[in-house]
Parts: C-alpha cells; sequence; structure tokens
C-alpha cells in the first residue's frame, strides 16, 4: 500500500471518528444491543433480566402479531428474526441511513471549500483519489456502526439465548451497499452544488422517489402476474388487466426499475444471503413443481405413496387410537389439464351424488393465493367425518389437500388449529406466501432477469460507478 | 545560494475566467513570462485583483484551461510530478479541524508519498522551528490564526520541497513570528530551496527576496532585482556630528530642498554638487560622520508604478 494510500485511508478514519453523529449514532446502536443481553430467548420461553420475567412465546408472538411458525420449537427463533429484521433491516437501514447521509455529506463540500481545496489539491494526489477517500470515509461511516450494531446483537443472543445465525452477519455489507448508492450520489450532488444542504436534501428526495419507483414497479408487477395466475386458472380475474394502463406508464416504471439503483432489494439481498447459509427443514418435496412442506402435520407421519397413486403425491395419517382414520392427502394436477372450477364442479357433483346437501363454502390462502375450500360433515359406517379440500395454484399446478378425521369431541378446535399450521409450512421457491410478498419471493439469485439479484446487484452498481466517474469528471474541471 | 537552473518557467500565460450565467468572464492573466532561478527568494507584488494568485494556483494546478506555458522543474505545471516537489502555504488556508497539528503534518507528508518514518523525526523538528512543538496535539479548530499559520508553514514544508509557495506567509502571525518565519525562509534559501512569495507586507519582500515582480490587471508591470526596482532619489543624507545653523549658509547655491534632520541634513545634489558639498563642510571645519544615498523604498516604488500604470 502506498503512502498516499495510506494517508487517505487514515484521513477518512480520523474524519469519521471525529463526526458528532457517528458518535451519537455508535452509542444509539449499543443501546438497540443492550436488550439481547437483557433478554434470553430461551427455545422453552422468554427470560428477562436472568429470570426476573419469564413470557411464553405464544403471547409473545401474539403481542406482536407475528403468526405462530409450523415447529413451535422453531418460536424462540422466529420472535429473534424478527427483532433483527424490524432492527436492523427497518430501523438502522431506513431512519439510520438517513442520518448518515446527512452526517456525511458535508465530507466534499468541505474539501472543495475555498481555503481547504488549496492546499488539499497542491498535493501530489489525484482529484480522483481524493473523491475517492472522501466515498471512502462515509462507507467506513457506516461500515463501524452496522458492526456494532450486528456484530454486537450477534454477540448478545449467541451468550445470552444460545442462538446463532451466521446468516446474520450479512446484513452488514448489504446496509454498506445501500448506503453507498446513496452516497454516490450524495457526492455527484455536493460537486456539482458545493452544498452541503442541496447534496442532503437532493439524496433524501432520491432515495424516497427510488424506493417509489421500485414500489410501484413491484405492484405492477404482482397484478400482472396475479391476474394472468386468474385467468391461467380458467377463473373470473378480480379486477381489470393491469397491462391495460396507460402504456406510457408501464413503460416509465420500466425503464425507471432497470435504470435506477435498486435500493428496495437490500432488504431481499440480506435475506437471501441469510437463507443461502441456513438449513431448511424440509420433509416433503415434489420434484414436478418445487412444493415443499417444512413439517409433518401434528401427530402423523408420512404415508407411502408411489407413482401409480397419481394425482396423489403425498399422504400422511395417525397411529393414534382416537385419531384412527384422520389422513391428510395433497394431490396434484397440470393446470393445463385441469381447471380449478372444473375440479370444484366435480367436487359438489360428487357430494351432491352422495346425497351430501351441507356443503359449507369459504375461501382461504394459500402461496398468496386465494383458494377456495369445501367443507361437510360424512358418515362413514358408525362414524361421522369431518372433511375439507382446498384447491389452490402454484407453478402451473392445481393442487388439492384434502383433510379428513372422525369427528371427536376431544379434537374439537385443535383439529383447524393444526390445519392451518400444516398449511403455513408450504413454501415453493418463486411463489410469495403473502401477494405483497410476490417481489422478494421471486427475486433470487437464479430468477428470471427482472427478478435476479445478480442483475439487481450489477445494474445498481453501474450506477454507481457512473456516479461517482461523473463526480470525478466535474471535480477534475474545477477551478479553485 | 542561487543556481543557473530554472524552477519556474512561464511564458505568454493567459487565463480567462469563462463567462457564467449571470457572471460576466474576465481576463485575470494576460501574456504573463517570468523565470524564477532555483535557489531564489522571488517576490509577487500586485494590488487585489492583479492575478498573483491566479498564477500560483496555474503552476500548482488548482486552476485549469489556460494559454500559454508554465512549468516547474521542466515538468508541466499542476502535474503530480511537479506537485511532489513543491511545498504550498495559501492564503486563508483551511487545515482538516478534525485533524491535530501533528496529524495535519503526517496526512500532508504521506501524501506526498514520505514514509512514517521520515516524518517521525521530520515533525518534531519542523515544529520547534514553527514555534508549535507544544501545542501540536491540540485539535485544529482550537488553534488561533497565527497558530493555524504556523501549522500552515510547517505542512508546507513536511516533505522537504525544492519549491515553495508562500502565500501571505505572515498574514496574522505576531512580530516574533514573523522574524521566525523570516528566518526559515532564510534558511531554506541557504539550503538551495526556491522561494515565491506573494505578499502585500513590502518591507517583507524587501527584505527577503532577491527578484521581484510587480503586477496588475493580470499583467506584469516590472520585475527585477530590489535595487533594480528601487531607484535613487538623488536625495544625500548627511550625518554630521551636532546641529550647526552655519552649515545651510556654507551650502548655499549647492543643490535644493535643504533641510535639517535630527542627524543632519538632508540635501538634493547632482554627484558634482556632492563633492563641493563634502569640500566646503570640510574646510569650515566641520566633520562629516556619513553620507547616504538615500532610494525609494519598495512601497514607493510598487505605491508610484501602479498609480502611474493606472492613471495610464
Amino acid at each position: 500500500m502506498s503512502e498516499t494510500t495510506k494517508a487517505l485511508f487514515k484521513d477518512a478514519l480520523y474524519q469519521v471518528l471525529d463526526n458528532k453523529v457517528f458518535r451519537l449514532l455508535v452509542i444509539l446502536g449499543l443501546v438497540l444491543v443492550l436488550p439481547t443481553f437483557l433478554i434470553a430467548a430461551k427455545p422453552e420461553q422468554l427470560v428477562v433480566l436472568f429470570g426476573w420475567r419469564t413470557y411464553e412465546y405464544s403471547d409473545v408472538l401474539g403481542w406482536f402479531n407475528i403468526p405462530m411458525p409450523a415447529d413451535p420449537e422453531a418460536s424462540h427463533a422466529t420472535l429473534i428474526l424478527y427483532a433483527q429484521n424490524l432492527l436492523v433491516d427497518q430501523l438502522a437501514g431506513t431512519f439510520g441511513l438517513v442520518f448518515a447521509i446527512a452526517a456525511t455529506a458535508f465530507f466534499v463540500p468541505r474539501m472543495v471549500e475555498k481555503g481547504a481545496a488549496d492546499t488539499i489539491f497542491s498535493k501530489p494526489v489525484s482529484r480522483g483519489a481524493l473523491l475517492m477517500s472522501r466515498y471512502l470515509a462515509g462507507l467506513l461511516f457506516v461500515a463501524i456502526l452496522a458492526t456494532v450494531l450486528v456484530v454486537g446483537m450477534h454477540v448478545g443472543l449467541l451468550l445470552n439465548s444460545g442462538f446463532s445465525d451466521a446468516g446474520f452477519l450479512w446484513s452488514i455489507p448489504v446496509m454498506i451497499y445501500k448506503y453507498g448508492i446513496l452516497h454516490a450520489f450524495s457526492l455527484l450532488i455536493a460537486v456539482l452544488t458545493r452544498s452541503s444542504v442541496a447534496a442532503i436534501l437532493t439524496t433524501l428526495m432520491f432515495f424516497a422517489f427510488n424506493g417509489c419507483v421500485h414500489g410501484a414497479w413491484q405492484i405492477k408487477e404482482a397484478q400482472i402476474q396475479r391476474f394472468r395466475e386468474q385467468v391461467e386458472a380458467g377463473e373470473e380475474p378480480e379486477g381489470d388487466d393491469p397491462s391495460d394502463l396507460i402504456d406510457g406508464l408501464i413503460v416509465t416504471l420500466d425503464v425507471l426499475h432497470y435504470t435506477l439503483p435498486k435500493t428496495n432489494d437490500a432488504a431481499v439481498i440480506s435475506q437471501s444471503l441469510r437463507q443461502a447459509l441456513a438449513e431448511r427443514r424440509t420433509v416433503f418435496k415434489d420434484p414436478v413443481s418445487g412444493l415443499k412442506v417444512a413439517d409433518h402435520p401434528e401427530d402423523m407421519q408420512p404415508l407411502p405413496v408411489s407413482e401409480a397413486d397419481l394425482p396423489v403425491i403425498a399422504r400422511w395419517g395417525s397411529d393414534e387410537a382416537e385419531k384412527a382414520g384422520t389422513r391428510v392427502t395433497l394431490k396434484r394436477w397440470p393446470l393445463s389439464e385441469r381447471k380449478r372450477t372444473e375440479a370444484l364442479q366435480e367436487l359438489e357433483q360428487r357430494l351432491e351424488d352422495m346425497g351430501i346437501q351441507q356443503v359449507e363454502k369459504d375461501r382461504s390462502h394459500i402461496l398468496g393465493n386465494g383458494a377456495p375450500t369445501r367443507s361437510w360433515s360424512e358418515p362413514r359406517g358408525e362414524q361421522t367425518f369431518r372433511c375439507e379440500t382446498t384447491f389452490f395454484i402454484a407453478k402451473g399446478q392445481l393442487f388439492g389437500l384434502e383433510f379428513e378425521a372422525p369427528i371427536d369431541p376431544a379434537v374439537g378446535n385443535e383439529q383447524d388449529f393444526w390445519k392451518w399450521r400444516f398449511r403455513e409450512g408450504f413454501e415453493i421457491e418463486g411463489v410469495a406466501r403473502r401477494h405483497e410478498d410476490a417481489f422478494s419471493t421471486q427475486a433470487s439469485w437464479s430468477a428470471e432477469l427482472k427478478f435476479n439479484l445478480w442483475f439487481s446487484i450489477g445494474s445498481t452498481l453501474l450506477f454507481v460507478a457512473l456516479t461517482l466517474a461523473l463526480a470525478w469528471w466535474r471535480l477534475s474541471r474545477i477551478d479553485f | 545560494m542561487v543556481t543557473s537552473e530554472t524552477s519556474i518557467r512561464v511564458q505568454g500565460l493567459s487565463k480567462t475566467y469563462s463567462r457564467r450565467l449571470f457572471k460576466k468572464g474576465f481576463k485575470a492573466l494576460d501574456d504573463v513570462s517570468i523565470e524564477v532561478g532555483r535557489g531564489s527568494v522571488f517576490g509577487l507584488l500586485g494590488p487585489n485583483g492583479a492575478g498573483k494568485t491566479t498564477l500560483i494556483k496555474i503552476l500548482l494546478g488548482l486552476v485549469r484551461d489556460f494559454e500559454g506555458q508554465a512549468s516547474l522543474f521542466d515538468e508541466p505545471a499542476g502535474s503530480v510530478a511537479s506537485r511532489r516537489r513543491v511545498g504550498y502555504l495559501p492564503e486563508a488556508h483551511r487545515l482538516p479541524t478534525y485533524l491535530t497539528g501533528r496529524q495535519v503534518m503526517e496526512l500532508f507528508g504521506q501524501m506526498c508519498g514520505r514514509d512514517m518514518g521520515f516524518l517521525r523525526e521530520r515533525i518534531p523538528t519542523l515544529l520547534e522551528k514553527v514555534g508549535m512543538a507544544k501545542d501540536a496535539d491540540r485539535k485544529m479548530r482550537e488553534y488561533s490564526k497565527g497558530m493555524m499559520q504556523r501549522i500552515g508553514l510547517a505542512q508546507a514544508l513536511i516533505h522537504e520541497p525544492e519549491l515553495v509557495f508562500l502565500d501571505e506567509p505572515t498574514d496574522g502571525v505576531d512580530p516574533i513570528g514573523r522574524a521566525a518565519i523570516r528566518e526559515i525562509v532564510m534558511d531554506l534559501k541557504s539550503r538551495g530551496v526556491t522561494i515565491f512569495i506573494n505578499s502585500h507586507l513590502l518591507m517583507e519582500v524587501e527584505l527577503m527576496c532577491d527578484r521581484v515582480v510587480i503586477m496588475d490587471h493580470g499583467r506584469i508591470l516590472r520585475q527585477g532585482t530590489i535595487e533594480e526596482l528601487t531607484p535613487r532619489t538623488g536625495v544625500a543624507e548627511f550625518t554630521i556630528p551636532m546641529p550647526n545653523p552655519e552649515v545651510e549658509r556654507l551650502l548655499a547655491g549647492l543643490g535644493r530642498d535643504f533641510a535639517f534632520t535630527t542627524r543632519g541634513f538632508d540635501i538634493a545634489v547632482t554627484d558634482d554638487e556632492l563633492d563641493q558639498c563634502v569640500d566646503r563642510l570640510r574646510a569650515a571645519g566641520i566633520s562629516v560622520r556619513g553620507i547616504l544615498s538615500r532610494r525609494l523604498n519598495l512601497e514607493q516604488a510598487f505605491i508610484g508604478l501602479v498609480k502611474q500604470e493606472g492613471w495610464k
């Protein structure tokens, strides 16, 4: 490393360490880290202040309106992941970055102001290198803060809760990445205007505008996809065809989305990197659709299924005497062969033929899409069975999920609870659990271009490089 | 130690600041040519807006897009290679307030390619020289104007440059500090360092510089040695033992503008008349202790020249 490079790095570090907002943010970061040392999220319950108070996860998750996971033993992990996401991705990743932008926006204006510029630009260092040292100072600013927050929380959770999620550490580079985009833009404005105020205001406006553009683009994509799926399923689409929106609007959104840096994707990148490290539990995987089931239905075991059983692809049953006859069956048909409306009509016709008059119709959601459900009671010998069939669509396939269990007052509402939790364990890569999550679910390293994370990062870095090049070009032409 | 080598060579240099929206363009330099020999102390004088700072900034690469030629040590002016051999103390400079005086010197020393081994030896010596050894570890924001100026000078010299530009080096410095800076300049000169001084304090310039250029409105009005720029006034300043009213009568008919002074008298005379004055005084038994042929000082010469050009 040359002496000049060392000097510029040291200068960047000194500049950051002397910054009052930086010191304040370090303290705030430590305040956020502190609870991880005081509250232990043990697998069985939440322990506050080394045993002073304890709380059940069903209560705690309920307070925050967080769904219980399919596996109750994963409750503490669910709560921790929620807290990490809230504090790091949401709080630090948004408000923290706004503070960081405001605190570092003066780096370049102060360097180019009269008196300071004469001294520094007369040194045998290129203007480009000096500009990059200011860029580096900003990155260091956020890197140190992100490290304090993320590593602090990680160590706290490890020591106090015995919980370790190495993937959480990916939040550090992702926060630097997100800030790096905005800092490059701030630098450009600072060079053009030589004003900190202009740099702060314009960068924040750009941040908000950028967020709106990508948010609108994601909504547009989700609406188009939803419309197509409904048409493909042979159903009456909800609402008008989004493709009928003004052509100009769609083209503008597409152009802006492809060219602007994708700040919104930072959270998705962070999640994807974490998932890449995490081992996901899967008890069943359908090779055709990619549908995964995280856990067996409660108190049930998988039953053997062969090719000859198609359309049945998975089946579970119970060994317990009081649950004898309880079955969960998963069926699959290609949508090209069987539409959902046809499947529903056939079921209703069969029930009518069986003389079952009372059929309850309902509509729930599985994997982010509407899933019509039919429930009925069916006498079988001396027993009466409660049956339920739900049809849902994903990846060009129609799935039928059937529950049947003898009516037993001892089972009661619990029956509904395990069914719900079992459905929560469904997952297909690229299919969102909620419609609002359509983008984050589809975006991945291997997805098609518009959802591809490599493209997202590549196009963003290109934008950053062009922005810095423009700032360097302008700086090199200034007469001090 | 002035050598025949050239440190600065400027030929036909012109700089016009281009017109901007709501701003008129103007010509800051107009066909300026100068040469500064290695090891000399060169003074640049001129009223405000004369183009002095623009000239220095072009030489240091702070101002670009000029016409003509400018080089330092035969390297194009403003190039990284030429800047490596140059130190600069700008007028009204601002050093990074987040650093201490010592850190400023380390930073700029390393930026000029010097390693920490060299700097650890060099910094204490320089701090001592500029009288900042005690305050070197305080943050720049705590410094007074004079202290800033001293550290500014030290940072300009940190990498042992061969050419130093000093823009108003004594600005804000107390008399003791000014004397110290003069001493440093003379020490640098003795080591063969070329010094380029831009100052409004003409006394300082007169005391330190070998050659001076006087500029106005972007043009060079005059350049030369201090002697060449400060002509004799023709007034002879006589020193005699005690006030003697007889002297005026003795010298009647010789010269003009006779006037008594505390040490003797002044009289404007030609060289022939000066001899006759001495003869008459000696014949009258009056001892002549000293005769000084009075010259214009640099300030008088400068004001006279600038006013004369301004009236043209």
